[in-house]
């Protein structure tokens, strides 16, 4: 099947395509948004490449489809959430995916940031357990 | 914190990192690298390098019909634009190749929820019959040559680089050996080249383009299929194709092989959450960045909105910016980016990545001297993979090291 087409024509349909693309990734960008501990509400402490997190982890929103911690520090490490956390993502009904077998439940890869010490929470399907 | 906007941030910026495609020579693994710290927030990088790998797909079409150095994700498909724009028809080749990229986005983009429940379900069935579909792929890359004598002088290419392409790679000889590696085979030899080229023609304008659809269709499967298959370039991919598709135009074989990279585009990042792997370095980057993440969607969006917005772009501009690369002058042009690249290797891997780099282009030079497709080259990257496969590697390397 041969398509004959104007150049016009391409362009009109690339600019649609464009705005419609660009509307839905802002409106999933928006539906993206993470929710956040304040400071004061959790404490974190370095241990080696680990990063412990403890405190109740209140105003955490932990849907069922799954989620992942980003927690934002200098350097690539691991979360390892202690029982508190664990509990939380007990009750969120998401514990068959996690497999660490004690209360402290590994949750998350964490990228570098400057954001420290804010608790990053992203919606997504599945954990990465770790630990 | 991350909110809508710093990802619509990342979104354009990716984009106008990609947009750096319209300079020759600008490979995207390489602005991969040099932006790889952009970003700190994870979701932000991933949405990053989608947006840069799709806009870099686009622009990198102007220099790979208009200058003597095709992009290294066409590699030797667009040979057939070169030989439009030598007859005044690079505008049309130009317009086939958007016109793949739109419909490929487009179908890819469409089947992207499919491909990802098949993908995650099948995948563990078609791994085991990885090394098959590879031998497959190159035996059949290897008989769409018409006569004997290109297939001996081909497989000749195909094992030297590889040789090459599995010493450089078993061997830590410098931490990034790719980038000299590629550069060496794929763009160093046509930049030297380029230096005796001519400049092409003043360009006939082109307001209406016929091509095939199907083409572009079968582009999107086999860019689908082929992420399945590790080290299988779309060069590989669309020669092969061309096998049971017979003799075509170029136009269509254009739109055919553009097709499988805009399909790639795709369905790359999205094998990063479907199977965990990456099939290129921009994939290689989401992965990355978006180590532990299985939602796709987000990344995807960002593929089809940069991309269609670099497909806006560049049909609106495409008569005046191939024009200009009509008054380039040239031999300057391939001097400063031949300076450009060395500096970049010499900067990345030192002395011996230099010395990397001249070995591949030596061995990169032959098949444009003899008549050979670039494609043959891959074998750097496919050798290695079909003795890591076949577990060959393993003895081979016990071999050379003596043990």
């Amino acid at each position: 099947v041969t398509c004959v087409f104007s150049t016009n024509q391409l362009l009109l349909f690339s600019i649609v395509f464009a705005v419609i693309g660009t509307a839905a990734f802002a409106v999933m960008a928006g539906r993206m948004q993470p929710e956040s501990l304040s400071p004061s509400e959790v404490s974190m402490q370095k241990v080696g490449r680990l990063v412990e997190v403890s405190g109740k982890p209140s105003g955490v929103s932990l849907r069922a489809g799954g989620l992942s911690f980003s927690l934002c520090s200098v350097g690539c490490v691991q979360v390892r959430a202690s029982a508190d956390v664990s509990m939380a993502l007990q009750e969120s009904g998401i514990v068959d995916k996690l497999k660490s077998g004690d209360s402290a439940a590994a949750i998350g890869v964490v990228k570098s940031s400057s954001q420290f010490p804010y608790l990053q929470v992203l919606e997504q399907n599945s954990i990465s357990v770790l630990g | 914190l991350l909110d809508p906007i710093s990802l619509l941030f990342a979104l354009f910026a990716g984009a106008a990192a990609g947009a750096a495609g319209i300079f020759p020579f600008a490979h995207p693994n390489s602005i991969v690298i040099a932006f790889n710290s952009f970003f700190a927030n994870p979701l932000q990088a991933g949405v990053f390098f989608a947006s840069l790998g799709a806009v870099h797909l686009v622009f990198s079409c102007f220099p790979a019909v208009f200058f003597g150095l095709p992009s290294a994700a066409q590699g030797v498909s667009v040979l057939p634009a070169h030989s439009l724009a030598l007859r005044g028809r690079g505008l049309e080749a130009l317009h086939a190749m958007l016109y793949a990229i739109f419909g490929g986005l487009l179908i890819a983009l469409a089947f992207a929820p499919a491909f990802f429940f098949f993908a995650s379900f099948s995948y563990p069935f078609f791994e085991q019959f990885t090394l098959p579909a590879l031998l497959v792929a190159v035996a059949l890359f290897f008989f769409s040559e018409k006569n004997l004598r290109k297939i001996a002088a081909g497989a000749g290419v195909f094992l030297l680089s590889g040789i090459f392409g599995f010493i450089i790679l078993s061997f830590s000889f410098i931490a990034d050996p790719l980038l000299p590696l590629l550069t060496g085979l794929f763009g160093l030899p046509l930049l030297l080249l380029s230096f005796s080229a001519s400049p092409p023609p003043v360009q006939l304008p082109s307001a209406q383009v016929s091509v095939s659809n199907s083409h572009v269709a079968t582009g999107v499967l086999l860019g689908a299929a082929s992420t399945f298959v590790p080290a299988v370039s779309p060069a590989v991919v669309s020669s092969a194709a061309f096998l049971f598709i017979g003799e075509s135009s170029p136009l269509n074989f254009l739109a055919l092989s553009t097709a499988v990279s805009a399909s790639k585009a795709v369905f790359d990042v999205e094998s990063v959450f479907s199977i965990g792997k990456a099939r290129s370095g921009v994939a290689a980057a989401v992965s990355q960045a978006l180590g532990g993440f299985s939602d796709p969607w987000i990344v995807l969006l960002a593929v089809g909105a940069a991309g269609f917005t670099a497909l806006s772009v560049a049909l609106f501009f495409a008569r005046p910016i191939a024009l200009r690369f009509s008054s380039l002058p040239h031999k300057k042009v391939s001097l400063l980016v031949l300076a450009a690249a060395i500096i970049g290797i010499f900067a990345s891997g030192g002395a011996l990545g230099l010395a990397i780099a001249v070995v591949a282009c030596l061995i990169g030079l032959v098949p444009p001297l003899a008549g050979l497709r670039h494609a043959y080259l891959t074998g750097a990257l496919l050798l290695p993979t079909l003795l890591y496969y076949s577990g060959a590697s393993h003895y081979l390397l016990s071999f050379i090291r003596g043990g």
